[in-house]
């Protein structure tokens, strides 16, 4: 996994190569746009870390760039700025994922596996998350090579829960992708699905969380 | 005019109009009876000394020469006719050249006046009453003849009343006419300067916007003119300061994020048992930057930075589940159970301000109602149609000494430890303030907990409300 980093503060820049690399991923570092585009134009990656504030090209027109030139490679925004303008313009442009800093690296390192994971799932339809991988082709689970045996429901639900991760899925939404014609299932039955697939998922690196009033999230724990 | 400060005595506009209208117009009135009066009652004088005149003609015409003597042909009857009057008593006597009474009354005297001219006519005191002579001689071949014949003032005082009564009444009801008038015509003339101040005073104290100056009367347009300057340059230096903080919030976390990037890595790179250190050093690290975090929303709250996020129908529940799983994570951190019942709750705000009013509700109640507390966040509306948004816990409340301080700015309550900044509830009060929502908070003794529920205008009230909104 190649990741490549636009920061120009050279402290953060240093904290995000280290971080990355320590996590197992390779990592690529530039400190403007312009450098920034040198690489993706030689270099295939995939996840691209952009901060805002550049210098003379700033982060939102690298991104326009990026998809101009027809790359799908996903992206994540840094920034100092948190305001929701700011941010819908910046997933408006084709960003993917958006965080404010003083950002938190567990959860920087879960947005990136989760942004690389669903950017994989496209082209492999494999998902690995913790000690899980799922093969969303075959519908099939397995835990280190040793098969998960799942329900067809139980599916449904760790695939919209991995596809989802590491966001929520509101329960009411589970409700209707469970619910076929004339057989609607209720909260109530969505939560004994829930726990019998949390029970088969014990020891595999995640966590399936009930959210009460919200709905359920599938976390990687660290 | 209803608030104390208009009826100060000193500044009443009604007042200065009152004494300055009615002064002028009270002397002008008094100057005008008195001419009218003057005019008035000597005309009826000269009309009534006529008449007293005409009597003592009459009277005069009466004296003849018998036998030589002079004598008054004055039956009985006559006399009668003379000295009959409604009002008044009349006197009268005749005499001759030697002041010899030829007929009437004895303590009458004429006045010594030319023979043949008109008769005199004086003012004298008879028998202890003002009374109005009137005194004529005649020349006969016997001698000088003097007539006087003289009334009490009886009737010329009642015609001086009724002039004056005439003259007193239309002028007095001028004069009350005039004050009702002006008394309630100020009222309607000032009353667009009353909707000016009750505008200013309904105004949020924090809505430094200038004042719609249409409706204003010229009179008044100056003084607009010069709030509205004054507003100006509150704005323009509220703005610098926001600008600034906000500037200066930004600026800060670029470099904290390198620091706390770089304070997890260091952090990883000991053993455990050292770790604790650099633990506290990450956490100290998150509360700088949630500080930061805290002074941008609250700069960001200000109405002059309104144009810094649109405002525009948001639901409640929305901006719940959009920012819930990041919530959710804070609290269990913490070890706090919180959990959501959401239900649709439209309102017109901005959504990232809302978010960050929810996110500091449920960050006071996740660090003071402690570990293992089970924290409740609701959204909904009420039976009056309001959006409302509330948040309970099961901790220990607040005090009730301290419920109105729990929302200024950096209030920390006495013996806190919990972590803070003491902005939270400040924040969740300024953003209340900037869409007119009213913040209210139920404790213990008689609440089970602490709730602090947010309620919201109605979206239909605030719809109507175009030049001030927030």
């Amino acid at each position: 996994m190649r990741i490549l980093t636009v920061e120009d503060d050279a402290v953060v820049a240093a904290g995000l190569v280290e971080a990355f690399s320590r996590a197992g991923y390779q990592v690529d570092h530039a400190t403007s746009a312009e450098t920034a585009i040198e690489a993706l134009a030689t270099t295939q990656y995939d996840l691209a870390v952009i901060d805002i504030g550049l210098p003379r090209m700033n982060g939102r027109d690298l991104i326009r760039h990026i998809r101009r030139k027809g790359l799908s490679l996903p992206v994540l925004i840094l920034s100092a700025h948190d305001a929701l303008e700011e941010r819908v313009r910046g997933l408006d442009l084709g960003a993917d994922d958006y965080m404010v800093k003083p950002f938190q690296l567990p959860e920087l390192l879960a947005r990136a596996r989760a942004l690389i994971r669903r950017s994989q799932a496209v082209s492999s339809s494999e998902i690995r998350i913790g000690a899980l991988n799922i093969d969303l082709g075959r519908r099939s689970a397995d835990a280190g090579g040793v098969a998960i045996d799942l329900t067809g429901r139980e599916w449904d639900i760790l695939q919209q829960l991995a596809l989802t991760c590491p966001k929520v899925v509101p329960k009411q939404k589970m409700v209707e992708s469970l619910s076929d014609w004339g057989n609607e299932l209720t909260p109530n039955a969505i939560e004994i699905y829930v726990s019998r697939l949390r029970a088969k998922l014990q020891n595999c690196g995640i966590a399936i969380r009930t959210i009460r009033g919200l709905g359920y999230r599938l976390d990687e724990l660290a | 005019m209803n608030s104390p400060d208009a009826r100060r005595a000193g500044t009443s506009l009604r007042r200065r109009l009152l004494v300055l209208l009615l002064a002028p117009l009270f002397l002008l009135a008094l100057i005008s009876g008195l001419i009218d009066y003057r005019i008035a009652s000597s005309t009826a004088e000269t009309a009534f000394d006529h008449g007293l005149a005409d009597d003592a003609l009459a009277l005069a015409s009466r004296v003849a020469l018998r036998n030589g003597e002079l004598a008054v042909d004055l039956p009985p009857a006559a006399e009668a006719i003379l000295r009959t009057d409604s009002e008044d008593a009349e006197f009268l006597a005749v005499r001759g050249p030697d002041g010899r009474l030829l007929g009437g009354d004895a303590d009458l005297m004429p006045d010594a006046v030319e023979a043949g001219r008109s008769p005199v006519l004086t003012d004298i005191v008879m028998r202890g009453r003002p009374v109005r002579k009137a005194s004529y001689a005649i020349a006969t071949p016997a001698g000088l003849i003097t007539v006087a014949f003289a009334e009490t003032t009886n009737k010329r005082d009642e015609a001086r009343s009724r002039i004056l009564a005439a003259l007193l009444i239309p002028n007095v009801l001028i004069l009350i006419a005039t004050f009702v008038l002006v008394y309630f015509g100020i009222a309607a003339g000032l009353a667009p300067l009353n909707a000016l101040s009750r505008a200013i005073e309904e105004t949020p104290r924090t809505d430094i916007r200038p004042l719609d100056g249409a409706d204003v009367p010229q009179e008044a347009a100056p003084l607009v003119a010069a709030i509205n300057r004054l507003l100006d340059d509150l704005a323009a230096s509220a703005a610098a300061q926001r600008a600034f903080l906000s500037n200066a919030a930004h600026q800060l976390r670029t470099p904290l994020a390198g620091l706390q990037t770089q304070l997890e890595l260091a952090a990883q790179d000991l053993p455990p048992a050292h770790r604790s250190k650099i633990t506290r050093l990450v956490e100290a690290t998150g509360r700088i930057a949630r500080l930061a975090g805290q002074l941008l929303a609250l700069a960001r709250s200000a109405p002059e930075a309104s144009a810094g996020h649109p405002v525009e129908t948001i639901d409640l529940a929305t901006v719940i589940a959009e920012n819930g799983s990041d919530w959710y994570d804070r609290a269990l951190a913490r070890r706090v159970d919180l959990e959501f019942e959401t239900a649709p709750a439209p309102l017109i705000g901005s959504a990232w301000l809302i978010g960050e009013l929810a996110g500091n509700l449920i960050d006071n109640a996740v660090a003071y109602a402690g570990p293992e507390a089970r924290v409740m966040m609701r959204s909904g509306v009420d039976e009056h149609g309001k959006a409302f948004l509330e948040v309970e816990d099961d901790g220990p409340g607040v005090p009730a000494a301290e419920r109105e301080r729990i929302f200024e700015r950096f209030y920390r309550a006495e013996g806190q430890t919990a972590p803070g900044t003491g902005l939270g509830l400040a924040i969740v009060k300024e953003v209340a303030d900037r869409h007119r929502a009213t913040v209210s908070l139920r404790s213990r003794p008689d609440f089970p907990g602490c709730l602090v529920r947010v309620t919201f205008p109605a979206p239909d009230a605030r719809a109507g409300d175009g030049t001030r909104g927030p």
